[in-house]
């Protein structure tokens, strides 16, 4: 199995305080994995110490066999953070958000009209972003996310603000960039219902990390700490 | 108003010392209002006294060490703020008040220096030399040059640090090169309004942009348009009604900030 992502006995420390201890994980090219646990144990501190912007004090991560430089990183990664580091009073348009990502990216294969049609939010890309509802912005980020061509995803709660309509349309965009594409993706979410057969494993953050394949983990936790 | 007046030397080299101010000053006070950093170029001009307070002690262009200190200030605001755990406001407040307080202390020890600190304090943009406008062309080329290559970068790093980041963008960089191009622009244009009055100067055109535009792409032209209008009608009424020319200028481009404060208020009702 080719390794997209390697975590090795990760150890992250908060004012002195060890918060995730021997954290190890990997996720083979083309993956789709889930990752559960409750708040406050640590799942996005882990994803964001993998992406570089969180220090671990122990431990190595590895994209593709190299460390996660920021040009590794760079390369490799889209994300979508839970909480992202904007502001919403920035005159900025949707579109341009996005066409901002995209040329950060060595190609855009579609259009972002192409892009936000696929997401059924084509009418959002002349707003700014403070005339934008939560789920409009959720999709927005979402949009800027999946645009480009990078092999790994990372969504951190990416279902939130989101209607059922527009949950479904993103279920069904994510099986198809797993599926047709074989990118790997991760996703960090509360919603266990989310977790079907096409995901390859499941994580769960809970006094440590566990991993494995969904069913053995949702038998073995039962997932009700969630 | 006799017309004659503006065949003058002086008139010329003060309408085209606005021209170069203002377009200046719109385009790094787009990212100040962006980043919500309206206090720091306060805090630059204000530290900056330090500078013109060694400048008139030792008998040195004021304006030079002015940029120095102004570009020391930067940097060391920077840098601090990507290691302490105290917020923007707190440091800057901090560090502007030791620079402010050491250029008094300065000023304490330098003699017969009032006449020449007051045209730093209120501007006097009637009397902006050769060098100075040339120091502003440079600037002002300088910083069109540095923009027109890494515009979506220092947009990308403005707008979301972290994203930014993740697609491989030197977010320190640009935010170090942001902070001495603002700290140099700042000291720029206390010659025009003082180094009182021209945060007016620097916010007004962005702020009044910020409110009114419908993209980013508006924003900076927006603002250029806004301060060169601003700027040249303040010094129209400044050499109609013989008034301070700084504060004419101020006062025409906080005039079209509330007035388009007042307009977005009432159209998005």
């Amino acid at each position: 199995m080719n390794k997209a992502l390697e975590v090795n006995n990760l150890k992250i420390e908060i004012n002195g305080k060890a918060i995730i201890k021997h954290a190890d994980l990997i996720l083979g090219s083309g993956s789709l994995t889930y990752f559960f646990g409750s708040n406050g144990s640590g799942k996005t501190t882990l994803v964001k110490a993998i992406l570089g912007l969180f220090p671990f004090t122990q431990g190595s991560v590895l994209i593709n066999g190299k460390p996660n430089t920021q040009e590794n990183i760079a390369q490799n990664i889209s994300y979508l953070p839970q909480n992202p580091v904007i502001d919403r009073d920035f005159p900025i348009t949707v579109g341009e958000m996005i066409d901002l990502a995209c040329s950060s990216h060595k190609h855009c294969p579609i259009t972002i009209d192409e892009h936000l049609k696929a997401f059924n939010a084509d009418t959002i890309k002349n707003k700014k972003l403070n005339e934008l509802s939560g789920g409009q912005l959720q999709k927005a980020l979402i949009a800027r996310a999946l645009i480009g061509d990078k092999p790994i995803l990372i969504l951190d709660e990416p279902f939130n603000h989101l209607d059922h309509t527009s949950e479904a349309l993103l279920v069904e965009l994510l099986k198809d960039l797993h599926e047709k594409e074989k990118r790997t993706i991760l996703i960090i979410t509360h919603d266990r219902s989310i977790v079907n057969e096409n995901s390859d494993c499941v994580l769960l953050m809970h006094s440590h990390l566990h991993s494995g394949k969904a069913e053995e983990i949702i038998n073995k936790h039962k997932l009700e700490i969630i | 108003m006799d017309l004659e007046i503006f065949q003058t030397t002086f008139t010329q080299r003060a309408i085209l010392g606005a021209l170069l101010l203002s377009l200046l000053t719109s385009l790094w006070g787009v990212f100040v209002v962006l980043k919500k950093q309206a206090f720091l170029s306060d805090a630059v001009a204000h530290a900056s006294i330090l500078g013109i307070a060694l400048g008139l002690y030792l008998g040195i262009y004021p304006l030079y060490l002015a940029i120095v200190i102004a570009i020391i200030f930067a940097i060391a605001l920077t840098y601090l703020r990507n290691r302490s755990i105290q917020t923007n406001d707190t440091l800057i407040g901090i560090i502007y008040s030791l620079f402010f307080a050491l250029g008094l202390i300065v000023l304490s020890r330098t003699t017969g220096v009032k006449v020449d600190l007051d045209s730093y304090l209120f501007g006097s943009l009637f009397g902006i030399s050769t060098e100075e406008l040339t120091m502003l062309s440079i600037l002002l080329g300088i910083s069109v040059i540095y923009l027109a290559k890494n515009f979506k970068q220092v947009l990308y790093s403005t707008f979301d640090p972290e994203n930014a980041y993740l697609q491989g963008i030197n977010v320190r960089k640009n935010e170090y090169l942001i902070n001495i191009f603002l700290s140099i622009t700042v000291i720029a244009a206390i010659k025009a309004v003082g180094l009182i009055m021209l945060s007016a100067l620097l916010l007004a055109p962005a702020a009044t942009a910020r409110s009114l535009a419908k993209r980013f792409s508006q924003v900076i032209p927006m603002a250029a348009i806004i301060s060169v209008l601003g700027s040249i009608t303040g010094l129209i009424i400044s050499l109609s009604f013989d008034l301070p020319a700084g504060a004419s200028i101020v006062v025409v481009l906080s005039f079209i900030f509330l007035l388009s404060n007042i307009y977005s208020a009432y159209s998005h009702k």
